[in-house]
């Protein structure tokens, strides 16, 4: 996999290929394009839905439910509620599962450099890297 | 509004109400003047605001004028279609949420463009992302600012060059010497005096009802004309697929708003930038549903009869409903009328001052740093450009805004301003996160074809070609974005299969710093810049 201007990121402290690679860092793409693509399916599928409708099913969205309320203003609504949801399903997830695993893989960075795997380690490790990988 | 109009027509109460706004916006200006040292304090407010903060400031962007005097107009001409535009731009914050919020505050620094370009060839890529930043500014400030110019004069009998000016020097001021403490606390108070304000017309409605909602919508129906075909949509967007592309521009346009993903910058963490976006959604969510009601509630109250007086996009149904609320042409009526006045001019005002403090960002630190002095300028020197910048651009759009005067169709500016967004930046900012491959000859064709697209097919939409609101231009549609988004992929696509792989960082270190945090810009002190950019890598294809 080696990008040109590799160069560059080697100049760097940290190990960027390294960690794109380690298991860690692979369960956190999967596990978050699992949840995003979750949400924007929903989204695709509700709000989609509702433009759908109120393009090409104009008699339907007219019709009253109850009082005032048409069947447009109701799907309307229902998508506020979806919204807040999505968002907040999203932000535990971010909490409970997805940053625990992106502070492994920064764990496992800070590893990489002592247990000898990486492959330009050449011994220059300036001593702030761990502070900065940490943080 | 008779015990307080002067001779000219000028009001003064609502001009009293205009004073007030501006002295609290200008007590704020000087306390963040003296916490607005650095370039990270200019742009980012020094990553020190909160994420509830940050999430009213948010709101506070998407609650502009068109939000709420625009969205509760149409809604009083045309019924639910005024609606969808709303309900669209709430929901966009899901894809900016998911994709986008906190990879930004993980891999940026100041602006937009410090993603697109980061792993691609410095100065093509980060040009076409700052003109892609630039477009956007423009075609929403000058919107804005046409609105303002033409609202002052309405609400306060200001003429509308004084009105432009005035707005546009008292913003100056902010981003001047507050930077985005300034513009962000400014925000934050307008979006609790705007829910406030919108809140009271809400709850007087609802007494009037006796606390029937539906009643408002039935009475609405009514009082349309069009019975209950008002309730639903079709009587603005006629065609079928102007509302899909109009629905899709505001949807996706959200990622692409420079101003608004600007925001994720100025907390401390990714943590913070998706909780801010929780913020947001609470906020505008309750925000939509009250303006809806005050749009139907405008038509139930007013009637057919204030279609005259509202003004051709109906502007002015809100002010007008909140004088009929208070009592009518008598004291309460009017004080009303102007405390709402004066809320949709801080709205204003709030609004601008973030467009500005974003283009400023695209020409100080994108095109001045970045490609002219291939990041070599120190951040003195950055700072003092990004001000500069933002009384040139204020300059520019006060001209333009003069010369089109308060007559001109600004709905096809905004609508312009969303496609663009959502054609031109979009496709960039997300290939250049989530596609490896993504390459810099792709960002320079898919931000090109977006913006030509968008402009282009606006040219010929009817609501330009041959004249405002002529239902015949070649082009159908009065949004492009359904076209002019997969011609933004498209070009980012293209170019990419005929650019080759070479940047100055690889995408491997991108995407590590965007999921996880690592390097990313501190906040508080200024760290010292980590991500040197690299000499010799700024030879344009």
């Amino acid at each position: 996999m080696a990008v040109v201007g590799s160069d560059e990121s080697r100049r760097e402290d940290v190990d960027w290929e390294a960690i794109e690679h380690s298991p860690e860092f692979r369960e956190l793409l999967g596990a978050r394009r699992r949840v995003a693509l979750t949400e924007l399916g929903i989204v695709a599928v509700w709000f989609g839905g509702f433009l759908i409708l109120s393009a090409y099913a104009r008699g339907f969205m007219d019709k009253l439910l109850w009082g005032g309320f048409s069947v447009a203003y109701a799907l309307a609504l229902s998508l506020i509620p979806m919204v807040w949801a999505l968002a907040v399903y999203y932000i535990r997830v971010s909490d409970r599962e997805l940053d625990p695993l992106a502070r492994r893989a920064a764990e496992h960075a800070a590893r990489l450099p002592a247990s000898g795997h990486r492959p330009e380690a050449d011994g220059e490790q300036p001593p702030d890297d761990h502070d900065r990988v940490s943080r | 509004m008779s015990p307080f109009v002067f001779a000219a027509g000028v009001k003064a109460l609502p001009l009293v109400v205009f004073a007030i706004v501006i002295s609290i916006t200008l007590g704020i200006t000087y306390w963040a003047s003296r916490r607005t040292k650095t370039a990270t304090d200019f742009w980012a407010a020094g990553r020190g605001i909160s994420s509830r903060q940050n999430g009213f400031a948010i709101a506070g962007d998407y609650m502009s004028a068109a939000a709420f005097l625009g969205v509760a107009g149409l809604i009083f001409l045309a019924g639910f279609d005024g609606y969808i535009t709303g309900v669209a731009a709430l929901v966009s914050f899901i894809p900016v949420l998911v994709l986008l919020a906190d990879r930004m505050r993980n891999a940026g620094k100041y602006t937009m463009a410090d993603v697109i370009a980061f792993r691609l060839r410095e100065r093509p890529a980060r040009t076409a992302a700052a003109i892609g930043t630039l477009a956007v500014a423009a075609f929403y400030l000058l919107a804005q600012l046409i609105a303002a110019g033409a609202l002052v004069e309405a609400l306060a009998g200001l003429s509308f060059p004084i009105a432009v000016v005035v707005t546009t020097v008292f913003m100056l001021c902010y981003v001047l010497f507050g930077g985005m403490l300034a513009t962000t606390w400014v925000q934050i108070i307008k979006a609790v005096l705007l829910l406030i304000g919108v809140g009271t017309m809400v709850a007087f409605l609802l007494v009037k009802v006796s606390f029937d909602p539906g009643e408002i919508l039935s009475q609405a129906a009514t009082k349309s004309g069009e019975g209950d075909k008002f309730l639903g949509p079709g009587l603005f967007f006629h065609k079928p697929l102007n509302t899909i592309s109009t629905g899709i521009a505001f949807a996706l346009g959200t990622a692409g708003l420079p101003h608004i993903l600007m925001r994720f910058f100025t907390v401390r963490d990714a943590r913070a930038a998706r909780g801010s976006v929780a913020w947001a959604v609470l906020l505008i969510g309750i925000f939509y549903v009250m303006v809806s009601l005050v749009g139907f509630g405008s038509r139930a109250v007013l009637g057919t009869s204030a279609v005259a007086e509202v003004g051709k996009s109906g502007n002015l149904a809100a002010p007008l409903l909140a004088q009929s609320l208070g009592g009518g042409n008598n004291a309460g009526g009017d004080i009303f009328f102007a405390v709402i006045s004066g809320v949709a001019f801080a709205t204003i005002l709030a609004v601008v001052a973030g467009l500005v403090i974003a283009a400023s960002g695209g020409v100080a630190h994108d095109l001045y740093n970045s490609v002219i002095k291939h990041g070599q300028a120190t951040e003195r020197q950055e700072v003092m450009v990004g001000r500069i910048a933002a009384v040139g651009v204020a300059g520019v759009a006060i001209v333009l805004a003069l010369l089109a005067g308060p007559a001109f169709n600004i709905q096809f500016l905004v609508g312009l301003a969303f496609s663009v967004a959502a054609s031109a930046n979009f496709p960039a900012l997300l290939l250049a996160i989530l596609w490896r491959r993504f390459n810099t000859t792709g960002a320079v064709v898919g931000v090109a074809s977006g913006l030509i697209a968008s402009v282009t097919l606006i040219i010929l939409s009817p609501a330009v070609w041959p004249g405002p609101d002529h239902e015949g231009g070649p082009f159908p549609l009065s949004n492009p974005a359904i076209v002019s988004i997969p011609l933004g992929f498209l070009g980012c696509y293209v170019g990419t299969l005929l650019g080759s792989p070479e940047g100055q960082r690889s995408y491997d270190e991108l995407r590590v710093r965007a999921e996880t945090g690592i390097g990313s810009e501190g906040s508080g002190v200024p760290a010292d810049d980590v991500r040197v950019p690299a000499e010799g890598s700024g030879v344009p294809a």
